[in-house]
């Protein structure tokens, strides 16, 4: 444990040096802000019309799950740039050899590097919270679906990240993990989108979707189920990328 | 220090290599290898280009798996007791591994952490490696921003900082001008003190100047395996074997 936790404090350190990743955080921050301070402006322009109905969704749905939502989307493309190089710019620069040289796991290494960027992630999904909960200063908003909300986008972009990471481990070109990733991430869209069309009725289909699981935590219409399901994601494309490390070795 | 003697005479070897082979796809790079390196011995794996002396550092450093045969260090199996034999082992690769982010003295005390050196030892530890490597006046600097020397020579302090009493160095010499190499020759003397070391070089020269013992591979196999003390039968073998590649 203690080693994992080095890994990926150097990990984490590594991103907060690194131009792409704050680049990529503001560019997302002010893409979302933009987007956050549109959904205010409309709030306010139908917040009477609004009053006339007992059911209408408020500041909450309105404006922070709109939020939440349009966040995963935009996140979904930018995870690949950000977690494609974490095997790869050792394997350039034969750092790759240092860590295997070293007296570490392969467990160690995957999972280190897993945990320094779902750090790095905490903090992006940290900042993006604030803006809902600057709402706090104005309007009575609910605390608890911003919580559940922050979490369940943090618990989506580290599945992501697991993904990406298993990507990169099999992949020798950082391109070809940024297109296998964005196609795989895109995919794993699509099957929610058709989740609500033609398929609906196949609860396979549902049960796989990762966006469902996540509009049912943004929704708070959350179960334990929908976190086991992205633990249990995660831990599926760590071990896979486990699994690859001990083989390269065998197979360099 | 009694305790360590004691130790290393548990094994009468600090390396064992017992019918090695490396196969990559159809290509041989190590064929049959066997060697016994007794403790203490500076030995000098000598060779061309492709001639298997990379592969074979790599599977005695533990970062490549042997397609045949096994290796024991200080008598334990380098698979089957891989993390704890690894603590044992400083590995320099061809390219050394450094994080051009970081600076010397941050590298250095990384590298201790990740072979689990006391927290009270570190601070001496990297100090007396930086002396020996010659990297006392650099510390502070980023590791990206120095020269290719240096960054050779932080390779190297990287592999002895957590005092292994194996030491493995994969062409050490790439990139030092000539003052350099000789403080290189001595640092490696030096280190046979306490470790057996093992490199690599395409030099013969350079190979004589401070093994004990020279080893020579050509096409994956050993074709010399005995003590420095005839250069001049060591130089008409490596002709020929030049002589061979170049026809």
């Amino acid at each position: 444990m203690h080693k994992t936790l080095l890994v990926a404090k150097h990990e984490f350190k590594y991103m907060l040096r690194a131009p792409l990743a704050w680049t990529l955080m503001g560019v997302v921050l002010l893409i979302l802000a933009w987007t956050f301070l549109a959904k205010i402006e409309d709030f306010q322009k139908i917040a009477h019309e609004l009053q006339n109905f007992p059911k209408s969704p408020g500041v909450t749905g309105f404006v922070i799950t709109s939020l939440f939502s349009t966040s995963s989307i935009i996140l979904m493309m930018i995870i690949p740039l950000l977690a494609m190089n974490s095997f790869h710019r050792e394997r350039w620069d034969g750092k790759m050899t240092l860590l295997f040289s070293a007296p570490l796991k392969s467990s160690e290494i995957v999972f280190g590097k897993f945990l320094g960027l779902a750090s790095y992630l905490a903090l992006m999904v940290f900042l993006i919270s604030l803006m809902p909960l600057s709402l706090l200063l104005a309007a009575p908003v609910d605390v608890t679906t911003i919580a559940l909300s922050a979490l369940g986008l943090w618990f989506l972009l580290i599945s992501f990240t697991a993904i990406t990471l298993f990507l990169a481990c099999v992949t020798k070109e950082p391109v070809i993990t940024l297109s296998l990733s964005i196609g795989v991430l895109l995919f794993l869209w699509l099957i929610d989108w058709s989740s609500q069309s033609a398929l609906s009725e196949n609860s396979l289909v549902r049960y796989v979707s990762v966006m469902k699981h996540y509009e049912n935590i943004l929704r708070t219409k959350v179960n334990t189920a929908d976190f086991v399901y992205f633990i249990s994601l995660i831990g599926l494309f760590l071990s896979l990328s486990i699994r690859h490390l001990n083989q390269s070795k065998e197979n360099v | 220090m009694l305790e360590s003697l004691s130790k290393q005479n548990e094994h009468q070897f600090a390396i064992e290599i017992n019918n090695v082979s490396r196969v990559f796809a159809e290509h041989i790079a190590v064929c049959d290898l066997n060697l016994q390196i007794p403790h203490n011995q500076v030995i000098g794996l000598l060779g061309l280009n492709g001639a298997g002396k990379s592969t074979s550092l790599q599977m005695l450093a533990g970062t490549l798996a042997p397609s045949i045969g096994n290796i024991k260090i200080l008598g334990q199996d380098i698979q089957q007791h891989a993390e704890k034999v690894k603590k044992d082992i400083g590995y320099l690769p061809e390219v050394p591994p450094v994080y051009k982010e970081q600076t010397v003295d941050d590298y250095l005390n990384f590298i201790c952490t990740l072979y689990s050196v006391e927290k009270s030892q570190t601070s001496e530890l990297v100090q007396k490696a930086k002396e020996q490597c010659g990297l006392t006046e650099i510390s502070t600097r980023r590791i990206g921003n120095l020269s290719k020397g240096y960054q050779q020579r932080i390779g190297i302090a990287q592999a002895i900082v957590h005092q292994p009493k194996i030491v493995i160095l994969d062409e050490p010499t790439v990139g030092l001008d000539p003052q350099q190499l000789i403080s290189m020759r001595e640092m490696v003397r030096g280190l046979a003190q306490h470790s057996t070391v093992i490199f690599s070089s395409h030099i013969l020269s350079e190979v004589c100047a401070v093994a004990d013992r020279i080893v020579m591979l050509h096409e994956g196999k050993l074709v010399h395996d005995g003590p420095n003390d005839n250069q001049k039968n060591l130089e008409d073998l490596f002709s020929q074997i030049i002589l061979k590649g170049v026809s």
